[in-house]
């Protein structure tokens, strides 16, 4: 049982691909799927609620994060059971009222989904028992409104009104993790239940006043208290089945929720009154104040919403038995008559188009049904008898009876304006249809007229009429309520309540009848007058101060980005290589510059080396042709490999030496091919970027000396020397790199033939009306001077004397110098000169199917050791006629092939690119 | 002799980068390569400078680190493809836009 009610919440989330992928593969509506969902979570959790009416609760703890004494810890009492069923409940109406309502071509999978994740968020909120968890679901359900409210994304105030609820509430909620935080600090415990046995330790704590303002902020922004209400109107973009759902039933009473949550742990206290009770109060008339005045029917909804949290919140700040169970009683009531209200909004807009109450009017005959409906609820709303309506406010009434007569005339006061927007509200459905008006020719254009609209879809005003009916059901026997808001005030308070609500006909709820009723006439009439109301409430709230900051945000950001995104790539390069320098920079001057390093005594052979590649890397950038830049280029590449067989590497001295022929031949190419506008392009900065380059060169000498320097370090090598006999080899260079790290070389080759494909792709071959064109293009050649002549000699008798050593040097490379790299190299150079001295026609071979069969055999040798029982590229010698041969000779041969066929496909498609020009 | 080859590095990177910073791409490209010279010419040195060719029985005396050589000689081929690549790249440039040059503003 326990762990249903840990799954309660998650299940809902977890369900929410069953309103997207699911529900398509099913061929299933995603409401009816989504409100299958919430209908067995209704379910669930009846059964799971069976102790809690007898006044016990239902508790799961588990481990999270045991290092640091976080729990998954759910507790179901009474007050979460109001809650919790509230959720469910309403969630169930709500989806099913969606699926007339949401127009069906949209993206109807991610509201759905997005609804069921917010439903498993609030269950969550309602029935977490560790402030942690309480605090991921809150945040939960803020980022889940803040997709929900955006869901029209292409409207731009769609989106405005998305970020402004998504910015107050999260915000808030960070300024109340930091009181929860310290409340569990001060407590001892990240477990309210825990924190709620020593209440009395935390009242007395320095901390308290600090912690209370934090939570309290959190409490204020998510349930819309002034100075935070204006994200909750900003919010109504939403469709409205969000609207009812998170902006008037369910989200909004989060902040509610804690308060009462947290009222016997943190409240009772003078300060707790002095904070919480005069802003629910405050709220509270300048929600109806505004609402009153709205010309939006949703806008009139979310300010009256806005004004019923205040009661709610000023009630819990008064905090004694019978105001508690007051708020538990509204927060039902209001959950009831305000979805049905909303429902009803809703389903008048499907059916005229329009929200603006000018333009509607006399709709009770068109939609007779919605009339009833509405009619109903804002009765309820307005707190008439014998709805339930009128049994919360007199509890209300009651409960600041003994309290200052400014909170009992506050009180009194909103019961009058929720009779007066009440009535404005029925007005769409009393009052006469809207004359069209010739000034405003559009407006009356878009009017609705009184043929076009009738009664809307069966699903729309079912729902609704629920609510209704049981805002109804509530007055006329208010049993289940007195039970259930009992159970929720006797777990708040502590003490068993009796929630006895109907008194029969006192003198006191006479007089709050009467009060009301001619307050609300009265206020109806002169309700041009709450214009001004309006704008000192507009001066009390926080958002144009929101709206200002926001707008600041985005210059300040919009700013310092244009100070350092120039659209430069170069001063990018400048940043980055900055950075890597500064960071080399920071690691030599820590360890120091080694003194040893400075030489003793010059060896001319190296030093001549050494001069001569720094010189030609020198005439690389001097050289204003970009033929000298590419031969001096050139010169640095055969230096270099000269250096590397000075320090000891014979293979990458070749391999270096070969690559660099042939590199040579590819930029020769390129600069026919594209060389023709360069002269040479002075650089912009030249300072700046000599500035650059010297200081990355500085450092990158200091830290190349560093690296030089003799460590204590053991080598990583020393297990490939001890294995090199079992690979059946000498040279160990050889060894890593066909045999000990054969899948890096695996890696590597797929990289060189991938960019070897790049290159194909980029510069296309040949095609089929050029190939026509290359007879002439051969007969041209046969007409050679006597140079070519000379050439071609030589390329006959020198090429197969280098793929013959190529081959040698791929056959031993186990042994010396060489291998599958350098022999590769070595063919395509030969290649190269054949086609340089005969044409290019030799090229022209699909060297991409060389390169897939080079691949192919690498890879497929890598599996010659599984023959032999060993894993993969494990080395294994095979006995050929008294010989051992290793395996991955195999290997080496597919490097070999792979690699010629990627550098000849590469340097065909730049020389007909060239030709092409 | 390892100072003399840092001081090597520090030029190459100094010409390497200045060339990058520069708005012509075949000059770019060139920049790229002496980059990539001095880059396996770190590695190598990393490897220390004692010992002979990492051959078995080449010679008498202690071996060089061979692993900076297999990784430098992968390296040498890689960078090889990206220089070919860059170079297709910068003809497929030439040939849409006209314009070789780098970013230039």
């Amino acid at each position: 049982m326990n762990l249903l009610l840990g799954a309660l919440p998650l299940i809902a989330i977890l369900a929410a691909p069953l309103a997207g992928p699911i529900a398509g593969r099913l061929r299933a509506h995603p409401g009816w799927t989504s409100a299958g969902v919430a209908a067995g979570l209704l379910a669930a959790l009846v059964v799971l609620a069976q102790p809690v009416w007898s006044g016990q609760a239902l508790r799961l703890s588990l481990d999270w994060f045991p290092d640091v004494g976080l729990r998954y810890a759910l507790t179901l009492d009474g007050l979460a059971l109001l809650f919790a069923g509230l959720i469910l409940a309403v969630g169930v109406l709500v989806l099913i009222y969606s699926v007339a309502y949401m127009h069906a071509g949209r993206e109807l999978g991610r509201f759905y989904a997005h609804m069921l994740i917010f439903m498993g968020a609030m269950l969550g909120v309602v029935l977490a028992d560790d402030l942690i968890v309480l605090y991921v679901f809150w945040e939960l359900t803020s980022l889940a409104s803040f997709f929900l409210i955006g869901y029209r994304n292409e409207d731009p105030d769609a989106r405005a009104g998305a970020t402004k609820a998504l910015v107050v509430t999260v915000a808030g909620g960070v300024v109340m993790l930091v009181g929860l935080v310290m409340l569990a600090q001060v407590g001892g415990s990240w477990q309210i239940s825990a924190l709620l046995a020593k209440a009395a330790a935390i009242k007395a704590d320095p901390a308290y006043p600090v912690i209370l303002t934090l939570v309290l902020i959190g409490a204020f922004t998510k349930s819309a208290q002034v100075p935070f209400q204006f994200w909750l109107p900003s919010a109504m973009v939403a469709p409205t089945p969000v609207s009812t759902y998170l902006h008037a039933a369910t989200m909004v009473w989060a902040g509610v929720y804690l308060l009462a949550r947290l009222l016997p742990m943190l409240g009772g206290t003078t300060l707790w009154v002095a904070a919480v009770t005069p802003v629910g109060l405050a709220t509270m008339l300048a929600g109806g104040a505004i609402a009153l005045v709205q010309t939006d029917l949703k806008g009139l909804l979310a300010y009256s919403t806005v004004g019923a949290l205040g009661l709610a919140t000023a009630l819990l700040g008064w905090g004694t038995p019978a105001a508690v169970a007051a708020a538990m009683v509204f927060v039902l009531n209001h959950a009831a008559f305000k979805g049905a209200l909303f429902l009803a909004a809703g389903a008048v807009e499907h059916e005229t188009g329009t929200r603006v109450m000018d333009r509607l009017g006399g709709l009770r005959r068109a939609m007779p049904l919605t009339f009833g409906v509405a009619a109903l609820a804002t009765l309820s709303m307005a707190g008439l008898p014998p709805f339930g309506g009128f049994l919360s406010k007199e509890a209300a009434v009651e409960a600041f009876l003994h309290g200052p007569w400014i909170a009992t005339g506050a009180v009194v006061l909103s019961g009058a304006l929720s009779l007066a927007y009440g009535i404005r509200y029925m007005w769409i459905f009393l009052g006469s249809p809207p004359q069209p008006r010739r000034a405003k020719g559009r407006v009356a254009a878009t009017a609705p007229s009184a043929e076009s609209v009738h009664e809307p879809p069966v699903l729309l005003y079912v729902p609704a009429g629920v609510l209704a009916v049981v805002a109804l059901a509530f007055g006329l026997a208010p049993g289940a309520v007195e039970r259930l808001a009992g159970l929720a005030a006797a777990a708040i308070t502590g003490t068993p309540q009796h929630v006895e609500l109907w008194h029969g006909p006192t003198p006191i709820a006479a007089a709050v009848l009467a009060t009301a009723v001619g307050g609300g006439w009265l206020i109806f009439s002169l309700h041009p007058l709450a214009d001004r109301l309006k704008t000192l409430l507009g001066w009390m709230s926080a958002g144009r101060l929101y709206d200002r900051a926001y707008a600041a945000s985005l210059d300040g950001a919009k700013i310092l980005t244009g100070l350092y995104l120039t659209g430069r790539l170069r001063d990018y390069l400048i940043y980055i290589t900055g950075t890597a320098i500064a960071l080399v920079a920071l690691g030599v001057a820590r360890t120091g510059f080694a003194a040893s390093l400075l030489p003793r005594g010059v060896e001319m052979g190296p030093a001549v080396t050494v001069l001569v590649a720094a010189a030609a890397a020198v005439a690389a950038v001097r050289m204003r042709l970009l033929l000298g830049a590419v031969l001096a280029l050139g010169a640095a590449g055969y230096s270099v490999s000269l250096i590397y067989l000075l320090l000891s590497a014979p293979d990458i001295a070749i391999t270096q030496a070969v690559i660099e022929t042939v590199s040579l031949v590819l930029f020769l190419v390129a600069i026919t091919a594209l060389g023709k506008s360069d002269v040479g392009h002075p650089p912009a900065r030249p300072a700046l970027d000599w500035l650059a380059a010297l200081a990355a060169g500085a450092v990158s000498a200091a830290m190349a000396a560093m690296v030089a320097a003799p460590s204590a370090l053991q080598r990583v090598s020393e297990d490939f020397f001890a294995h090199a006999a079992q690979a059946g080899g000498k040279n160990v260079v050889n060894l890593i790199i066909v045999d000990f790290r054969g899948w890096d070389t695996m890696g590597e080759i797929s990289v060189l033939a991938i960019a070897a494909l790049g290159i194909i792709s980029l510069a296309p071959w040949r095609r089929a009306a050029q190939r026509a064109a290359r007879p002439r293009r051969a007969k041209a050649a046969e007409a050679a001077p006597l140079t070519t002549l000379i050439l071609r000699t030589i390329a006959r008798v020198v090429s197969p004397v280098i793929v013959a050593y190529a081959l040698l040097l791929l056959a031993t490379g186990h042994y010396g110098p060489g291998g599958g790299f350098v022999a590769g190299l070595m063919i395509s150079a030969a290649m190269v000169l054949r086609s340089q001295a005969f044409g290019a026609a030799l090229l022209s071979r699909r060297w991409d199917v060389l390169m897939a069969a080079g691949l192919g055999l690498a890879a497929g040798s890598s599996a010659i050791p599984l023959v032999a029982g060993k894993p993969l590229l494990q080395h294994t010698l095979l006995e050929v006629g008294g010989h051992r041969l290793p395996s991955s000779l195999f290997f080496d041969l597919g490097v070999m092939l792979l690699v010629t066929g990627a550098v000849l496909a590469a340097v065909r498609s730049l020389v007909e690119a060239a030709e092409a020009e | 002799m390892a100072a003399l080859v840092a001081l090597l590095v520090g030029v190459m990177v100094a010409t390497g980068f200045y060339l990058l910073l520069g708005r012509s791409l075949l000059r770019q490209i060139i920049g790229l390569s002496l980059l990539s010279h001095a880059a396996n010419i770190i590695i190598l040195l990393a490897a220390g400078l004692r010992g002979g060719v990492p051959v078995i029985g080449a010679g008498p005396g202690s071996m060089t680190d061979p692993l900076p050589q297999a990784l430098i000689l992968t390296a040498i081929v890689i960078s090889f493809g990206v220089t070919a690549f860059l170079l297709a790249l910068g003809y497929r440039m030439h040939l849409f836009g006209g314009e070789e040059k780098g970013d230039d503003r």
